[in-house]
C-alpha cells in the first residue's frame, strides 16, 4: 500500500512542556485513521502539525511524497483541515464563507457553485447559508467548518474533533459524508472522544497520552474487546507505570 | 515581400478578427473600442480640468507629449491576439521585414483605425491642438515605435526596452526643451522636468496598466462571464519591463477581488469601528488642535494616529479565527496585505471624504485646499500602510476583548515606532505641501515625483514584509489563534 502520510519521530515543545515526543505513524490511502487520547494528551498539537498550522521542534512529516514544511501551494490544495477552532470568519455568511475559500482555491465559478450546493445540501446547511457564522449554533459552525473544509475536494481530511458539541442528526450527516469521501479513495484522519463513532467508522486507531503513541493498531486487530475497554485499560496502564 | 507582407496581414487578421466573428464576439470588439475612447477621452479631461490650472503652453505642450504618446501605446494593449515574433519566425522574412510586418500590423488594424481619429478629433476640440502639434507628435510617437520594433527584433531582452524607455525619454525632453529655451525663466526648471518626466512617465504607465487593468478585468468577467486567464491578455514585449513594476498586476486576480470583499465584510459588519472610529476621529483632532478643527492639522492627525490603529496597525487581528483558514489556502502572501491595504485606504478615503464635507459646510473651508490635501493623502496613507505593513508582521498582538473595541490591545513597541515613523513622514509631508503651495509649478514637478517614491516605498517594503510573513507566519497564527 501507498503511505500517502509519513509522519517521522515529531516532537513539539512549547518552553519546558512538551507536547509531542518522538512520534512516528504512517497512514495509506484510503485509510481511516482515529486519534484518542485523554485531554493534553497532544491531539490537537499533531492535528496542528499535520495540518501544516505550524511547524514541529524536531522531526518531519511527508504527505504525497512531500515534506510539509516546504509548504507548496499544491501541498494546500490536497488537504482539507477541519481545525480545533473551526477557522470560521465570524462576520460572514455561510454561503460567503464558502465562496471565499472556494475562490481562494482558485476554483472555477460554475464547479464552485456545484460544490457549494452539494455540501450545503449533504451537511443540510441550506437554511442557514445566509446567516451570519457568528449567529449560528455551535454545531452548525462546526459544519461550516467541515463544509469549508471540503470546498475544494481534497485527497485528504484532517479533522479535530467533528463531532464535538454536535447533535445526533449533525453527526449522522457527517458520518454519511465521511463514508462518502472514504469509499471515494480519500484518506481521513479524525480525533475525537467519542469512542463508539471511532470504532465504527475508522480502519485504523492510535491512541496518544501525554505526548507518546500507546496504542497503533487495526480496528480489526482489536480482538472482539470495545475500542473503550482498549482505552481505559491502556491509559490506566500507563498511569501506573508513571506512578511506580 | 509586399505580397508576403500583405499574406500575412491577411493570415492574422483571419486569426483576430475572423475568429472573433466566428465566436460571435463582434460586441466585444464593439464594447472594447468604446472602452478605449472612454477612456481616451475621460483622460484627455483630465488633462484640460488638472488641478494646478495651468494652461501655458508649456504646460499644455508637456502634458500632452507624455499623455498621448502613452494613449497610442494602450491602443494596442486591446488587441487579443498580437503578432508576436515568435508567430512571425515562422516565416521566412528579414528583421526589416518583420519591424515593417510588425509596425503595419500594430497600427493597420479595424480598432486602431475607429479609435485614434475619434481621439484625436476630440483632443482638437477641446484643447484647440494646432495640426503642427499633431505632427510633431507624431513624428516623435512613430520614431519611439519604429526604435521600439527595433529592439525587439534585436533582442527581446527587458534591458533593451529600458534603453528605449530612456531614448524615448530624451526625444520627448527634447520636444520638450526646445519651446523652454525660448521663454529664459523657465531654463531654471530643467533639471527637475527632467526628473517629473521620467517618473510621470513610469507613474502614467502604471496608471494606464491599471486602468487597462480594470477594463479587461470587467470585460472578461462581467460582460463575457469568463473567468480570467491573465496568459490570455496579450502583452507586447515593450511592456514588459512595467509589468516587473505594477506588483504582477494584482488588479486582475480573482482572489484579490475575494480577499478585498472579505476584508471589507469584516470591517462594516463590526459596527462598533464603524462608529467608534468615526466619533474617536473627531475627538482627537480637535484635541490636537484645540478646538479649532483646521483642515491640515485634523486630516494628517487622522492619517497618523487613528486609522492606524484602529485599521492598520495589527491587522490579522481582524481576521481572528479565519486567520488559519485564510493561510492554509494555496494564496500569494502579497495579495493579502495588499488587500488589507487598499481596504485599508479606501475606508480612510470615505472617512475623510465625509470629514471634507463637515468642514467645507461649517467652516467654509476653500474645495481647492481640499483637493490639494487629498493629493498628497494619497501617497502619505501609502506610506503609512508600508508601516502598518511591517508593524502588524513584527509585532502581532491578540484582542483580549472582542466586544470593547477600547479594550484592545496592541503591542507598545509597535504603537511607538509607529507614531515616530509617522509623526517623521508626516512632517516631511507637511513641508512639501507647504513649499508646493508656494511655487505652483514647484506642485508640477514634486507631485508625481512624491507620488513616485510612495510607491516605490511600497512596493520595496512589501517585498520585505512578504519575505518576512514567510518566516513569521506560524509565530503570527500562535500569536493570533492560540
Amino acid at each position: 500500500m501507498n503511505n500517502i502520510i509519513l509522519v517521522e519521530n515529531l516532537t513539539q515543545q512549547y518552553g519546558d512542556f512538551l507536547a509531542l515526543n518522538n512520534v512516528s505513524f504512517k497512514v495509506n490511502k484510503g485509510e481511516f485513521l482515529g486519534i484518542l487520547g485523554p485531554n493534553g494528551a497532544g491531539k490537537t498539537t499533531l492535528f496542528n502539525l499535520l495540518s501544516g498550522i505550524t511547524l514541529p521542534t524536531q522531526g518531519k512529516i511527508v504527505i504525497n511524497n512531500e515534506d510539509i514544511s516546504k509548504f507548496s501551494f499544491e501541498f494546500k490544495k490536497k488537504i482539507g483541515v477541519l481545525c480545533s477552532n473551526l477557522g470560521l470568519y465570524n462576520k460572514l455568511t455561510c454561503l460567503e464563507f464558502l465562496q471565499f475559500l472556494g475562490n481562494m482555491y482558485g476554483i472555477q465559478n460554475n464547479e464552485l457553485e456545484k460544490n457549494i450546493s452539494y455540501i450545503l445540501d449533504v451537511l443540510q446547511l441550506d437554511l442557514y447559508k445566509n446567516k451570519v457564522i457568528e449567529k449560528c449554533s455551535t454545531g452548525t459552525q462546526k459544519k461550516i467548518g467541515l463544509a469549508g473544509a471540503l470546498i475544494h475536494k481534497p485527497e485528504i481530511l484532517i479533522l479535530d474533533e467533528p463531532f464535538e458539541s454536535v447533535d445526533a442528526i449533525v453527526a449522522y450527516n457527517i458520518k454519511s459524508l465521511l463514508k462518502d469521501f472514504i469509499s471515494n479513495q480519500g484518506t481521513i484522519i479524525i480525533s475525537s472522544h467519542i469512542l463508539e463513532i471511532v470504532q465504527h467508522l475508522c480502519s485504523k486507531v492510535l491512541i496518544l497520552n501525554k505526548g507518546k503513541i500507546l496504542l497503533e493498531s487495526k480496528i480489526s486487530d482489536l480482538n472482539k474487546k470495545s475500542l473503550e475497554e482498549y482505552f481505559i485499560d491502556i491509559i490506566k496502564k500507563e498511569e501506573k507505570n508513571n506512578d511506580k | 515581400m509586399i505580397s508576403k507582407i500583405k499574406a500575412i496581414i491577411i493570415l492574422s487578421h483571419k486569426l483576430c478578427i475572423k475568429s472573433e466573428v466566428r465566436e460571435g464576439k463582434l460586441i466585444a470588439v464593439f464594447i472594447n473600442i468604446i472602452l478605449m475612447n472612454i477612456m481616451n477621452i475621460s483622460l484627455i479631461f483630465f488633462l484640460v480640468i488638472n488641478p494646478f490650472k495651468i494652461h501655458n503652453s508649456l504646460s499644455f505642450y508637456f502634458h500632452i507629449t507624455f499623455w498621448l504618446s502613452i494613449l497610442f501605446q494602450y491602443f494596442d494593449r486591446f488587441n487579443t491576439m498580437n503578432l508576436t515574433y515568435n508567430n512571425l519566425n515562422i516565416f521566412p522574412i528579414t528583421n526589416l521585414q518583420k519591424i515593417i510586418l510588425r509596425i503595419s500590423y500594430r497600427y493597420i488594424n479595424i480598432l486602431n483605425i475607429i479609435t485614434i481619429p475619434i481621439t484625436l478629433y476630440v483632443v482638437s476640440k477641446i484643447t484647440h491642438i494646432t495640426f503642427v502639434s499633431i505632427t510633431v507628435w507624431l513624428i516623435y510617437e512613430y520614431t519611439c515605435i519604429t526604435l521600439g520594433e527595433a529592439f525587439n527584433i534585436l533582442s527581446r531582452k527587458i534591458s533593451n526596452n529600458w534603453i528605449l524607455f530612456f531614448i524615448g525619454l530624451i526625444i520627448q525632453a527634447l520636444f520638450i526643451i526646445s519651446p523652454m529655451l525660448s521663454n529664459k525663466s523657465y531654463i531654471i526648471n530643467i533639471p527637475f522636468l527632467f526628473v517629473n518626466i521620467l517618473n510621470s512617465d513610469i507613474l502614467v504607465l502604471k496608471l494606464l496598466l491599471f486602468l487597462y487593468s480594470i477594463g479587461i478585468t470587467y470585460f472578461n468577467l462581467i460582460l463575457l462571464s469568463k473567468p480570467l486567464r491573465i496568459n490570455k491578455i496579450n502583452r507586447s514585449i515593450n511592456f514588459k519591463f512595467i509589468n516587473k513594476f505594477i506588483l504582477d498586476l494584482p488588479f486582475m486576480n480573482k482572489q484579490l477581488k475575494n480577499l478585498i470583499l472579505k476584508d471589507f465584510l469584516i470591517i462594516i459588519r463590526s459596527k462598533i469601528t464603524i462608529i467608534f472610529y468615526p466619533i474617536s476621529f473627531i475627538i482627537l483632532s480637535c484635541a490636537i488642535t484645540n478646538g479649532k478643527l483646521t483642515l491640515a492639522v485634523s486630516v494628517l492627525s487622522d492619517i497618523v494616529f487613528v486609522i492606524p490603529i484602529y485599521l492598520g496597525i495589527n491587522f490579522f487581528e481582524q481576521d481572528q479565527k479565519g486567520l488559519v483558514s485564510l493561510l492554509l489556502t494555496p494564496i500569494n502572501r502579497k495579495l493579502i496585505i495588499i488587500s488589507k491595504n487598499l481596504v485599508m485606504i479606501s475606508i480612510c478615503i470615505i472617512q475623510l471624504l465625509f470629514f471634507y464635507m463637515i468642514l467645507i459646510i461649517l467652516h467654509k473651508v476653500n474645495l481647492f485646499d481640499v483637493l490639494f490635501i487629498l493629493l498628497y493623502v494619497i501617497p502619505l496613507m501609502t506610506i503609512i500602510a508600508s508601516i502598518c505593513n511591517y508593524l502588524s508582521i513584527k509585532f502581532p498582538y491578540n484582542a483580549q476583548n472582542k466586544r470593547l473595541i477600547i479594550k484592545r490591545k496592541y503591542s507598545i513597541y509597535s504603537i511607538v515606532i509607529h507614531m515616530l515613523l509617522g509623526t517623521i513622514t508626516t512632517g516631511i509631508f507637511a513641508c512639501i505641501i507647504i513649499i508646493s503651495k508656494m511655487y505652483i509649478i514647484s506642485t508640477l514637478v514634486i507631485l508625481p515625483n512624491v507620488y513616485f517614491f510612495s510607491y516605490i516605498f511600497y512596493i520595496k517594503f512589501l517585498k520585505s514584509v512578504d519575505d518576512k510573513l514567510k518566516n513569521r507566519e506560524k509565530e503570527i497564527i500562535k500569536c493570533i489563534i492560540f
